[in-house]
């Protein structure tokens, strides 16, 4: 059966070359499509790691380039912020916090690996800032600070990329002025958005130059309060800016710059295959009913309703195939090459995912005037001709 | 003869709906997608208002140091330093301006919290640009050499902070803890023009940084406007004879750059130059290969099911041509009545994605996702795109209808093959 299904489709290639070629090329969108979304799925549901309502982003500018001046202004920040009733902890940070738009790399190297490495520096608050919890460790405290060699804790994906399945605690990482002890593991910490892989991150005691701010704040503060405090900071210093955003609506803002163009490629590529659907109904509907002779030889012989059905479904799932099969073949190069780095799964699924979308599509549309096929009575098929 | 051409066309699509639906829909949805993707794109790089002049403008958006030793690099925009001391000495372009990229600041009002973008600029922003002034002026060289805090402010700011329409020159506004006096009201422009865009434009004099500080790095970029785009060579030239004479500087005790490097482009190049790390100019031609390969590979698959769908139209039609053929109707004759019908057919399908267009550019410009946006059809883009389609269905067409018109009259009336 499928033999001579093949032999039939094989025979007819030239004319059936152009939906073989739409086949291929709607496969490709598909898995595309898949891929993508499947990635951006999996990483959006793990969780982020970081609870961010009820907290602020307070940037600061000093104005001033010199390290000890900007020491004594961080204190004076310090201070006056313990005297808000509204305020439950903040952390001086670097401004590469989560959902900023800046970013600060650094490469750090145990023995033979090394990774780039997102490098933010914060106070020992942060965690109860931002309520971050470390899957193993602890977070730096006060008293390390007089550690010649900085205590850093740092994420599951850097820790298993440096030192694999090792103990992390306690190891030591990166060379000379730049070496880092490692005191804590995060499991989850998606700082850049809520679509963002595993990534390579670093928080290491605070270094003399941030003047940012992350300030957790009672649930209910109003706006009145956030202009009380932006005004008493502002006073400190006689040329200091000080800007308040929130980071709720800074993660929303990140989180837009990856959703929406994602959402537009969907609808695009949804319309894409719609009238695509629509072509290959159409071009069935023409070719099964341009062959009612040869269905009312079948039907006069002895082939049943439901035989004619299946034979041309399958003529229709066979013609994909061949599209598909030239897909598969373009689609197994993105994980072999490991094109843009991304896990091979991702791509397995994507191309699962697109073949079981393509087949249904395909087989969706052959339904229908196949069974419009099946339904020919052979009488009348034969003496039409 | 023409008009029994058309009498059979609209016969035929009337009497196929479900085909001619599927055509109209490949077509026009595609030249839909294509149309509304171009104007967007018309949006962020030609000139619109209020950046009239970006054809014959040059910008100095970035300032990169290296040291090439230690493989380290700084890059920003230009410091107020190097402005003054190097850019403003050049003689070939028609005027120079500068102003800071957008930044964001709070500002308070009763019981309400704006989040404005604010920019720092110098007097001639304003020649360079061509702003709407709803009400009062301008800052000019006087203010600034005053040193008046005074601040011109965009409509939709206006309305935020003081009220709907009120008229408010004169009064004065606390930004950063600082009191401007306001001096005029623009009407606003889109954020997408970046280099333009903002709530609040300030003299650059009353920014809180030490602008005598001399550095290369800063957070300032340059307008340079030329007379002619024929004088952008000139220009660049002179730029980099200066970028040869610039010492370099810097403040940071670990970095000790020793090659300074900084390029004068038009407005696509310059933004191209962020990922190039060079003269982003003579890059121009890539970017614009890649767009035109992205909308052909787009435009593969609706192409295809056309020439699919054309192909089953007309060898359903096979006992018609044969019956006409049988009366003597000539090749040329039956090739000619395909062509018609592909050409009205990708006519009514562009004249539909022209309508849908409108219709999707207005709901975006006035859906609020991009403030002012005013994005309008680029008549180019969309012939071009009519053409493309008539030569696919051209394609798609003759090819069949030829074969057709050769068939034997007797084949045919059975039914082609």
């Amino acid at each position: 059966m499928l033999k001579h299904l093949f032999k039939l489709i094989w025979k007819k290639k030239k004319s059936n070359f152009l939906m073989m070629l739409e086949i291929f090329v709607s496969f490709m969108i598909l898995f595309a499509v898949w891929s993508l979304s499947f990635y951006n799925y999996r990483n959006y549901s793990k969780p982020s790691g970081i609870d961010h309502e009820n907290v602020w982003a307070v940037f600061i500018d000093f104005n001033t380039q010199s390290d000890s001046l900007r020491n004594i202004y961080r204190d004076l920040v310090r201070q006056k912020l313990k005297t808000f009733p509204e305020i439950e902890s903040f952390s001086f940070t670097s401004s590469n916090m989560p959902y900023s738009f800046s970013s600060s790399n650094n490469m750090y190297s145990y023995k033979k690996n090394q990774s780039m490495t997102e490098t933010m520096s914060a106070d020992p608050s942060y965690p109860a800032v931002l309520k971050m919890t470390l899957a193993e460790g602890r977070w730096f405290t006060k008293g390390d600070e007089v550690n010649k060699i900085k205590p850093v804790v740092i994420t599951k994906y850097l820790k298993d990329k440096l030192f694999g399945n090792e103990n992390a605690l306690g190891k030591i990482i990166g060379e000379n002025d730049g070496r880092r002890q490692v005191v804590g593991i995060l499991s989850n910490f998606k700082f850049e958005n809520d679509f963002q892989p595993e990534a390579a991150c670093m928080i290491q005691p605070l270094e003399s130059w941030p003047s940012d701010m992350l300030i957790r704040i009672k649930p209910g503060t109003t706006v009145d309060s956030e202009m009380k405090i932006s005004k008493a900071l502002v006073q400190l210093g006689k040329d200091w800016s000080v800007e308040i955003q929130h980071l709720e609506n800074m993660k929303a803002n990140k989180n837009r710059i990856i959703w929406i163009p994602i959402l537009v490629l969907l609808i695009v590529c949804s319309f894409l295959i719609f009238n695509v659907a629509l072509g290959l109904f159409g071009v069935l509907f023409q070719t099964i009913s341009r062959r009612k002779q040869e269905i009312g030889v079948r039907r006069a012989i002895g082939a049943t309703k439901s035989s004619i059905l299946w034979h041309f479904v399958g003529e229709t799932a066979v013609i994909t195939t061949f599209g598909v099969i030239l897909g598969l073949f373009f689609a197994f190069q993105f994980p072999l090459l490991n094109v843009f780095d991304i896990d091979a799964s991702t791509y397995v699924a994507g191309i699962l995912l697109a073949v079981v979308s393509i087949y249904l599509l395909v087989i969706g549309c052959a339904l229908l005037p196949s069974k419009q096929a099946s339904e020919i009575y052979p009488a009348v098929a034969l003496h039409e001709e | 003869m023409l008009k029994n051409y058309l009498k059979i066309t609209f016969a035929v699509l009337k009497r196929r709906k479900f085909f001619t639906f599927i055509s109209l829909f490949g077509i026009s949805f595609t030249l839909l997608i294509l149309v509304v993707i171009t104007a967007f794109i018309d949006h962020l790089i030609s000139a619109g208002y209020p950046e009239i002049n970006r054809d014959r403008s040059l910008y100095i958006e970035k300032m990169m140091q290296q040291d090439t030793t230690q493989q380290g690099m700084q890059s920003s925009p230009v410091s107020l330093y190097f402005i003054h001391n190097y850019v403003l000495k050049m003689k070939t372009p028609e005027m120079i301006g500068y102003a800071t990229y957008p930044n964001t600041i709070n500002a308070y009002n009763n019981q309400n919290k704006l989040k404005l973008m604010y920019k720092y600029t110098d007097e001639n922003f304003w020649n360079i640009t061509n702003f709407d002034f709803l009400e009062g002026k301008p800052y000019t060289k006087q203010n600034i050499q005053n040193n008046d805090f005074v601040i011109v402010i965009n409509d939709d700011t206006r309305d935020k902070y003081f009220g709907k329409g009120v008229s408010v020159v004169g009064k004065t506004m606390e930004i950063d803890n600082v009191n401007y006096q306001i001096i005029g009201v623009v009407r606003g422009c889109p954020v997408t023009r970046i280099c333009v865009a903002s709530d609040v434009y300030l003299p650059y004099n009353t920014a809180k940084v030490d602008q005598t500080k001399q550095s290369l790095n800063g957070s300032y970029l340059v307008f340079l406007l030329a007379k002619d785009k024929k004088d952008f060579p000139v220009i660049k030239a002179e730029y980099q004879e200066i970028m040869k004479k610039v010492p370099l500087i810097s403040n940071d005790k670990w970095f000790k750059p020793n090659k300074a490097s900084s390029t004068a482009d038009t407005y696509v190049g310059s933004f191209l130059s962020q990922f190039t790390h060079s003269d982003g100019d003579t890059k121009k031609q890539y970017l614009y290969m890649a767009l035109i390969g992205f909308a052909l590979l787009f435009m593969s698959l609706p192409a295809i099911n056309l020439v699919n769908i054309n192909i089953s139209r007309i060898m359903e039609r096979a006992s018609e041509i044969g019956i006409r053929k049988a009366f003597g109707a000539s090749s040329k004759v039956l090739t000619y009545q395909f062509i018609t019908e592909n050409i009205i057919l990708t006519l009514i399908g562009g004249f539909i994605a022209l309508i849908l267009s409108v219709g999707v550019i207005y709901f975006i410009n006035n859906s609020g996702m991009i403030n002012y946006a005013d994005l309008t059809i680029n008549w180019k883009v969309f012939l071009v795109a009519i053409l493309v389609s008539l030569i696919f269905g051209l394609l798609s067409g003759v090819y069949p209808a030829w074969r057709m018109s050769r068939l034997q009259v007797v084949k045919a009336l059975k039914g082609g093959e």
